[in-house]
């Protein structure tokens, strides 16, 4: 015995003609017997004469005045999408199909270009950049945060030896300004924190390294479970005052902790 | 053999579309396009964006149709389904259905009769555009623009069974939020 529910999908199409004979008299049959189908039935013939009346959208006049050249412009954008997907294949092809002379000319002045310049690419980015000491008398805290940014820069700069002199004046600085400026702040999760923070995701100093841990130069250091081994720059700052200032330190002693 | 060649000969002369083919067909089809991107998606603007992109489609596959009438079942097919694409992403920022007087025409006697009227439209509308994208299409081609199941399938570019599995769906849900209109009227 079919219940109403079994019904339930076929009554808008038996009430829009829209079932085949065998379906539109079984549910012919239960009509006869179920008064809530014949209501919803009802309901759709309702339904559908409102949605029949709803009224022909009137667009403004002016809406097509320069609708042509809206097409024009579209085909262009398109075109130059498809162009864009085409790239380097499509004009190796064409060459290709023209002129094997000129793919081979290309070819070998790529394999030429290619070594010379990756060869400049490894120089460029292994070439010198300020050290720590620079950065920190500068107080450039940009260029320290993309230098942190770099993995191989951030090993570098870890464990650079400075006058500890240096590093509280710098230190003491910047937790004076670390509420005003963002990018100083996020250079400074930068150093502790192993994560690229997005501008308006940004997780304050104690939380990133609660989550995350240390980076040192050793390697990845899982986040502590006791609270007192957290590092807290006032601590830090404080360690670097009662010793010799000018003994040299690196960021990676001060973070790990380490008695210096 | 003979034949063969006359009706390829004819493909062959049908089949592109010229410059000023085109531009003809934009002026024949641009206000049944948008009008038909407005039912929609319920905003003049998009609607018109849509319509032109659905015309740079057609000029930039002309070379597969073969004479202006397909050009048209085209650009139908094209158009519903860049609104069901628009839809969708809009999904995330929420429903933004324009319904002002000045963009339905109705002609309603007495005045209290039409500002009824233009409620029971309202609250219709929004009813049809809380529906998935899909959904909504299938019902606006089915029970608002009057096509065929089989003409509503095709252009959804998909099966006849698939339209008649949405229908039911939409119309349900519809039903359920309109019930109030429904019973008191």
């Amino acid at each position: 015995m079919k219940t109403c529910r079994d019904f339930e999908s076929l009554l808008s199409l038996f009430s829009n003609n829209e079932l085949a004979a065998e379906p539109r008299a079984a549910v012919a049959s239960h009509l006869v017997n179920c008064a809530a189908c014949r209501q919803k039935i009802e309901d759709y013939h309702e339904l559908k004469k409102y949605l029949f009346k709803l009224p022909t959208p009137e667009l403004p006049e002016n809406l097509f005045a320069d609708f042509h050249q809206g097409v024009l412009d579209k085909i262009a954008r398109s075109k130059a999408i498809q162009n864009q997907r085409l790239g380097f294949f499509a004009i190796v092809y064409a060459l290709y199909r023209r002129q094997r002379f000129i793919i081979a000319v290309t070819t070998l002045l790529m394999l030429i270009a290619l070594p010379t310049w990756l060869a400049h690419h490894r120089n460029s980015r292994s070439a010198p950049r300020s050290s720590l000491t620079q950065l920190l008398e500068r107080r450039d805290w940009t260029g320290l945060y993309y230098a942190m940014l770099d993995g191989n820069s951030r090993i570098r700069l870890l464990n650079e030896p400075v006058p500890a002199q240096l590093l509280n004046a710098a230190l003491a600085e910047l937790i004076k300004t670390q509420r005003d400026d963002k990018k100083i702040r996020l250079g400074l999760q930068q150093i502790l924190s192993k994560i690229k923070t997005r501008e308006g995701n940004v997780l304050s100093l104690r939380r990133s390294v609660q989550i995350l841990g240390r980076i040192s130069a050793t390697g990845y250091e899982p986040a502590p479970r006791s609270k007192q081994s957290i590092w807290n720059p006032e601590n830090s700052l404080l360690v670097l005052q009662r010793i010799d200032q000018n003994k040299a330190v690196t960021i990676n002693t001060l973070l790990l902790g380490n008695s210096l | 053999m003979e034949k063969r060649n006359l009706t390829e000969n004819n493909g062959e002369a049908k089949r592109n579309i010229s410059e000023p083919g085109f531009a003809g067909i934009v002026e024949q089809h641009q206000q049944s396009l948008v009008r038909l991107a407005f039912r929609l998606v319920g905003n003049a603007e998009d609607a018109k964006d849509l319509a032109q992109w659905a015309f740079a489609r057609l000029w930039l596959n002309r070379d597969r149709l073969d004479n202006e009438r397909e050009a048209f079942y085209y650009l139908r097919k094209i158009l519903v389904n860049l609104c069901i694409d628009h839809l969708r992403r809009r999904g995330q920022h929420g429903p933004e259905v324009e319904f002002d007087e000045e963009h339905f025409s109705s002609n309603l006697a007495s005045p209290l009769h039409q500002l009824e009227t233009q409620e029971l439209h309202k609250e219709l509308l929004r009813c049809i555009d809380e529906l998935k994208p899909k959904q909504k299409a299938t019902m606006i081609l089915r029970d608002v623009e009057g096509y065929s199941v089989e003409e509503t399938a095709e252009m959804l570019a998909c099966t006849q069974n698939n339209v008649l599995c949405n229908l039911p769906l939409a119309r349900e849900n519809v039903r359920r939020k309109m019930q109030q209109w429904l019973t008191t009227d």
